[in-house]
């Protein structure tokens, strides 16, 4: 019973990089790539089911940015955030209990939008200001490392051991039949 | 710009909201009854089962069937089974995160149901300490008397007798008092020492020489000799002294070692349930344990909806920092125009069902934010001519409008209540059965931060009781007889206290009833073991008590010699030719000497 799912998981992984690894070789500009990084950084970081994500979804699904890279990203910060739970209590308490910005804060808790949104609440507060605050950073960062790669370290990893090997491994089965989808 | 945008997107979003849309209606029953059970048994600790849950748009409100919570105690039983819930939520307060319930409809409301399969949790996650405290069960566990005169050589066996301890200690104490005054009466001056005086007086006679010059050498040795004297008559005197104290110190402790004996027959009455106090209070002896427990009960009971009540609450500045029950973070209040709890409802329609019938009323204001409503939660019920019942009504309030005065309160009345079979003991030993009765009661009880006061008053009347003790002896009988007879009986509880240490005080009528049945037997019993127990105590502290009584006698003897000592201290020094020598300024005087 043991071995199939363990099988099935693996292969998820395999999966998960394979794409990873299909969307940083391909053509596509890095700045969709990077651009889909941000948002997942927001999604992922932030509560999925606060208001704020349904935004979110719409730019992404509007602006064309790299769908592959939004699902992977918002899964790997998703699991960041468990880490990073506390941090962000800590930041939107901060920001929820600041004298300055009590009137603003007020006013917003007054209006029924942003009670949906749960902005009271000091881990959406905290993980939407470090989401917001690294959004712009992380998108010339990431830009900049993807395009590094490409230069760089694509051809490098093409020639290492590691990359023969893993070719005759299953992994690079998947590896093909995703870049089959993407030719199809 | 159209590299930038993907315009079948907002299709694809629309389409994926409606998705999730799709979804949330589908499941949203299942979530709903999800999340009634889960609440439920956090705050319970044991199961709560929903059949189902029905929510509905519009407009929006929710009606939940066959609500079952677990009484966390009896997880084969539901303390509370209600057949449906029905109510109208408002949706823009919904939206703001606050469930506002103009009007709630509590239907078939039961108590004490079966379940079928067991209610209980793996681990009672939602138990506070304060209920754990209660559970320990300290108060039922009042001890009845045996009425039967234990064997007493066997009882004292496993006795230690204080008395015993005393009188020796006192002999032990006496003793080194005699060795230490026969030390002292070896350093005192001695009748030898008052022959060596008059000696020297004596010589001082004998050796005066005429004139002036030998009149006042005379005097001079005269005055050193008396000096001398006096020093040791002192001695003897202040030792006399301390001997009068410490005799007197020690006759204190005989008396108390005479008096242990009678201290440890009072104290082994009493333990061995043998002493008229003991008997002061039968109903409160019989009555009481099965009274503490349903005290306890609906003190358990309340320390499980209290939480409902009572938000954990923090303040930070002028903004109130809330923990919710079971998030991540946590949420921070700012103040509303409108001002309006999280959960209100405002009213509820409650309809119990009774084996005697439907008592029906209104709980107002249910809100764990009293102190933003103002008001208190208040509930009032009533019935009239029920299935063994002429009336019922049930009054009460919970106030946390200031969170640090909490005060709830609570009056029952009862008229004309057949009371079917009951237990009223459950001791092993001393079971006490109600047949049956009409009751009129009233219970007025006030929960004031941590201060209980409750009273409850009761009049039996008709009432048949049956007392099949399992104890066999002439009181036993002769209480179970008394009890059988009683038809009516009238009977006052009070419970006043904290909600962790509270004393349970218990009137009736049916105290005088059984005192007057017991009393001439137990009166002699309690003689007959009082005589054995005197004699076999005084079989073993007899002996030494009458030592104390002879080593005291010894003391006599020092202090008469300490007499015989002053005595022979007690001789003329001066007179005679002497006295005639010593200058007299013209007069003729002689010297006073203090004995």
């Amino acid at each position: 019973m043991g071995r199939p799912q363990e099988n099935r998981g693996r292969g998820s992984l395999l999966t998960a990089l394979a794409k990873l690894l299909k969307v940083l070789n391909s053509e596509t500009d890095p700045g969709q790539i990077s651009l889909a990084l941000c948002f997942s950084m927001v999604a992922g970081f932030t509560p999925f089911f606060a208001l704020h994500n349904l935004l979110v979804l719409l730019l992404v699904l509007v602006l064309r940015v790299n769908l592959s890279a939004f699902s992977l990203g918002t899964a790997a910060f998703s699991l960041l955030a468990f880490a990073l739970d506390p941090l962000f209590h800590q930041v939107g308490l901060a920001a929820l209990t600041a004298e300055g910005l009590r009137g603003l804060w007020t006013a917003l808790y007054n209006q029924t939008l942003w009670r949906v949104e749960r902005f009271n609440n000091s881990v959406v507060m905290g993980s939407l200001i470090v989401s917001i605050v690294l959004f712009v950073p992380a998108y010339f960062a990431s830009n900049v490392l993807i395009k590094k790669y490409r230069e760089n370290i694509l051809q490098w990893v093409q020639k290492t051991r590691l990359m023969t090997w893993l070719k005759a491994t299953k992994f690079y089965g998947i590896y093909e039949k995703v870049q089959g989808w993407r030719s199809s | 710009m159209k590299k930038w945008i993907r315009t079948p997107g907002l299709a694809a979003f629309v389409g994926l909201t409606a998705l999730i849309g799709a979804v949330w209606y589908f499941f949203v029953d299942t979530w709903a009854e999800w999340a009634v059970e889960e609440t439920g048994a956090f705050f319970v600790g044991a199961k709560v089962d929903l059949a189902q849950a029905d929510v509905t748009f519009l407009p929006l409100g929710v009606t939940l069937s066959k609500l079952e919570v677990t009484n966390p105690d009896e997880p084969m039983e539901n303390a509370v089974e209600v057949r449906e819930i029905a109510f109208g939520l408002d949706a823009l307060n919904a939206l703001r995160r606050k469930a506002i319930i103009e009007e709630m409809a509590v239907e078939g409301v039961q108590f004490s149901t079966p379940r079928k399969t067991s209610g209980a949790l793996p681990q009672k996650a939602g138990e506070s300490s304060t209920i754990k405290e209660f559970a320990k069960d300290t108060a039922e566990k009042l001890e009845i008397p045996s009425f039967e005169v234990p064997d007493v050589k066997k009882l004292l066996e496993s006795e230690d007798l204080e008395s015993l301890k005393i009188v020796n200690s006192v002999k032990e104490q006496i003793e080194a008092e005699k060795t230490g005054w026969k030390k002292r009466l070896d350093e005192l001056p001695n009748k030898e020492t008052f022959e060596k005086y008059k000696k020297r007086a004596d010589e001082i006679k004998k050796g005066g020489k005429g004139g002036a010059a030998g009149a006042l050498a005379v005097a001079g040795d005269i005055q050193k000799l008396k000096a001398d004297i006096d020093k040791d008559l002192n001695a003897i005197k202040k030792a006399k002294s301390d001997l009068e104290n410490k005799v007197s110190e020690l006759q204190k402790l005989v008396k108390d070692a005479k008096d242990a004996p009678f201290k440890d027959i009072e104290r082994l009455k009493d333990k061995y349930g043998l002493s008229p106090k003991g008997i002061a209070n039968l109903t409160r002896i019989f009555l009481g344990p099965k009274i503490a427990h349903w005290t306890r009960q609906a003190l358990i009971w309340h320390a499980r909806l209290k939480p409902m009540l009572d938000k954990a609450k923090d303040k930070k500045g002028e903004v109130e920092v809330e923990k919710p029950a079971r998030a991540k973070g946590v949420d921070v209040k700012f103040a509303e125009k409108e001002p309006l709890p999280d959960f209100l409802v405002r009213k509820a329609g409650v309809s119990v069902e009774l084996e005697a019938g439907e008592f029906s009323g209104e709980i107002t204001d249910i809100t764990s934010d009293q102190p933003i409503l103002g008001r208190p939660l208040k509930l009032a019920f009533a019935a009239e001519k029920l299935k063994g019942m002429d009336a019922i009504t049930l009054n009460g309030s919970m106030n946390r409008v200031s969170p640090e005065k909490p005060k709830d309160n609570v009056r029952l009345e009862l008229k004309g209540y057949k009371l079917a079979s009951m237990s009223l003991s459950d001791s092993a030993d001393w079971p006490i059965q109600l047949e049956g009765a009409l009751t009129d009661a009233v219970l007025d009880g006030t929960l004031e931060g941590e201060n209980l006061n409750a009273t409850i008053k009761a009049n039996l009347r008709s009432l048949k009781l049956s007392a099949p003790f399992k104890k066999d002896n002439a009181v036993a009988k002769a209480i179970a007889s008394a009890l059988e007879g009683v038809n009516s009986f009238a009977l006052e509880a009070k419970v006043r206290g904290t909600l962790k240490q509270y004393d349970l005080e218990l009137k009736s009528d049916l105290d005088k009833i059984l005192q007057q049945a017991v009393d001439r037997l137990l009166g002699d019993l309690i003689a007959k073991f009082e005589k054995e127990l005197k004699d076999q105590i005084f079989a073993k502290v007899g002996g030494p008590l009458k030592e104390l009584d002879g080593l005291m006698g010894g003391f006599g003897g020092i202090g008469d010699e300490l007499s015989n000592r002053l005595k022979a201290g007690s001789f003329p020094v001066g007179g005679g030719a002497a006295n005639s020598l010593l200058p007299t300024g013209g007069k003729k005087s002689k010297i006073k000497l203090p004995f």
